[in-house]
């Protein structure tokens, strides 16, 4: 009896001990190499992206593309111009002056996917509708004729 | 009256030939309720990922340079190709949300107790695949996060050693690592789950639906299988159809109404993504200590599952009766979603060495 109640404390015991064997591994850090401009222009567009937050890793990129006397697939102007535009705060100018100046159009914030309700998605919607409602009848009538 | 002559006599033509009737053999009475019906509606959830994943299956190309692309052209043109993803997606979300519960019911309802040992860890085992279906599907949109996602797979390769070479893009030059993870994803998992699923479904057959928990304070666990019933295996699977039925209303409406996003195209070298809900609680202990937590972490949790009949050997069922371990795996639970919500709102972090 007294060995079923420690049972789940062992097993607690485990669990934690396994859990901060994990947390105990720690991970080194990442070697330093020079990067592609290209590569880090696009790692900019997305920091600024999906994590605005990130406007500082964003700057340190686009000092870093700058700082080189040329670089290839990359305008260095509109980088420049992006980079003041990011002074500013202007997220969405700067995505735009920087997806430029790697020669493509601009994908802001990538292509969210969007509700186009036409005919055939209402008779959809009523299709889900009506399938609910007939799940719903039938487990009533099954209730009701198990209580008979 | 001839109308129904003649279906009757279609029916015993049909019964005859396939064998309907033998379908109707006793199980006990409470296998009726939603709880004892999750496990079939988490299978109906994955006949829908199934046909819908068929249906895209004809527009993707798994090729690193175009997978993005033929996404896109799932979403806007292909035939009924916006509604077959959305519901892919929204399936998937219910399937593993059926299967936890499911597996909360068993473990509240001790439903793993002797004889069903062995059939608890096939439900882990299907956990593990449901969890590994998902995860190479989000890799496969090939956005930001299928990228982050993807690095993750490789790291961890790493991490595994010798174990995670087939994870590892050098485990072959002439196919990408996107379409491997492909193959696993439309072929390899989804024929083992569907193998461990028969195993499964085969040992509840021999020792029936565990008994009712709350029968009395004293119910014991024991085989169910034979034993005289007012209900039947058919009334069963009639009730598994009916919430499967509203399962799937909800799951079509959620589809038009709230469709699966696709975030930016990816970028290498960056980590800038959430992956989804169900990797959130590991993701924070990926946080704190690294991309080793990760891997330990998810080591921890299964063996926390796995050794539940193990560590609760009594024959009771009655929740009253086994506090001490219902009380250790809440507390566990807890610790999942405190990580998860935490991980939701908490900055993230870079992990991969980038």
């Amino acid at each position: 009896m007294f060995r079923q109640k420690l049972q789940p404390l062992v097993l607690l015991l485990i669990s934690s001990l396994l859990l901060s064997t994990g947390l105990a591994l720690a991970h080194g850090g990442a070697e330093e190499t020079e990067m592609d401009p290209k590569l880090l222009v696009e790692q900019s567009v997305a920091f600024l992206q999906a994590e605005p937050s990130k406007i500082d890793e964003a700057s340190a990129n686009l000092t870093e593309v700058l700082e080189l006397e040329t670089a290839e697939q990359v305008n260095l102007e509109l980088v420049q111009a992006a980079t003041v535009a990011l002074g500013q705060g202007a997220i969405p100018e700067a995505v735009h002056l920087l997806d430029r100046s790697l020669g493509r159009e601009a994908e802001t914030l990538g292509p969210v996917v969007e509700v186009n309700l036409n005919a055939r998605l209402y008779i959809a919607m009523i299709t889900a509708l009506l399938l609910t409602a007939l799940g719903a009848w039938g487990l009533g009538r099954r209730s009701v004729s198990a209580t008979h | 009256m001839v109308n129904a002559k003649k279906s009757t006599g279609f029916w015993q033509a049909l019964d005859e030939r396939v064998g309907i009737s033998e379908l109707k053999y006793h199980v006990p009475e409470h296998a009726q309720g939603l709880g004892y019906s999750l496990g079939g509606v988490t299978l109906v959830s994955f006949v829908i990922l199934v046909i819908t994943g068929i249906w895209m299956g004809q527009f993707y190309n798994p090729m690193p340079e175009t997978a993005r692309e033929s996404l896109l052209y799932i979403i806007s043109s292909a035939p009924a190709g916006f509604f077959a993803r959305n519901l892919h997606y929204w399936a998937a979300n219910a399937m593993l949300l059926t299967a936890l519960l499911h597996m909360l019911r068993v473990l509240y309802t001790g439903s793993y107790k002797r004889p069903r040992e062995a059939n608890w860890l096939v439900g882990v085992a299907l956990l593990a695949l449901t969890i590994g279906l998902i995860f190479t599907g989000s890799a496969l949109k090939w956005d930001q996060e299928g990228l982050e996602g993807l690095a993750h797979n490789v790291e961890i390769a790493a991490v595994l050693g010798g174990v995670g070479g087939w994870f590892s893009p050098s485990f072959t030059d002439s196919v990408p690592i996107l379409t491997r993870l492909y193959i696993a994803h439309v072929s390899v998992l989804p024929v083992l789950l569907f193998v461990v699923f028969a195993v499964h479904a085969l040992l509840i057959k021999l020792q029936g639906l565990a008994p009712n928990a709350f029968a009395s304070r004293d119910a014991t666990t024991h085989k169910t299988a034979g034993e005289p019933s007012k209900a039947t295996f058919l009334g069963h699977l009639g009730a598994v159809g009916l919430y499967s039925l509203i399962g799937l209303g909800i799951m079509v409406f959620l589809a038009i109404a709230v469709p699966a996003q696709l975030g930016p195209a990816p970028v290498e070298g960056i980590e800038v993504t959430k992956p989804w809900w169900m990797f959130l609680p590991i993701f924070t202990v990926e946080n704190w200590v690294g991309l080793g937590g990760l891997v330990w972490a998810s080591a921890a949790i299964f063996i926390a599952l796995a050794i539940v009949p193990f560590v609760d050997r009594s024959p009771y069922l009655h929740p009253a009766r086994r506090k001490g371990v219902l009380i250790a795996y809440g507390l566990l639970a807890l610790l999942l979603i405190g990580l998860g919500i935490y991980s939701k709102i908490a900055p993230g972090a870079a992990h991969l060495g980038m």
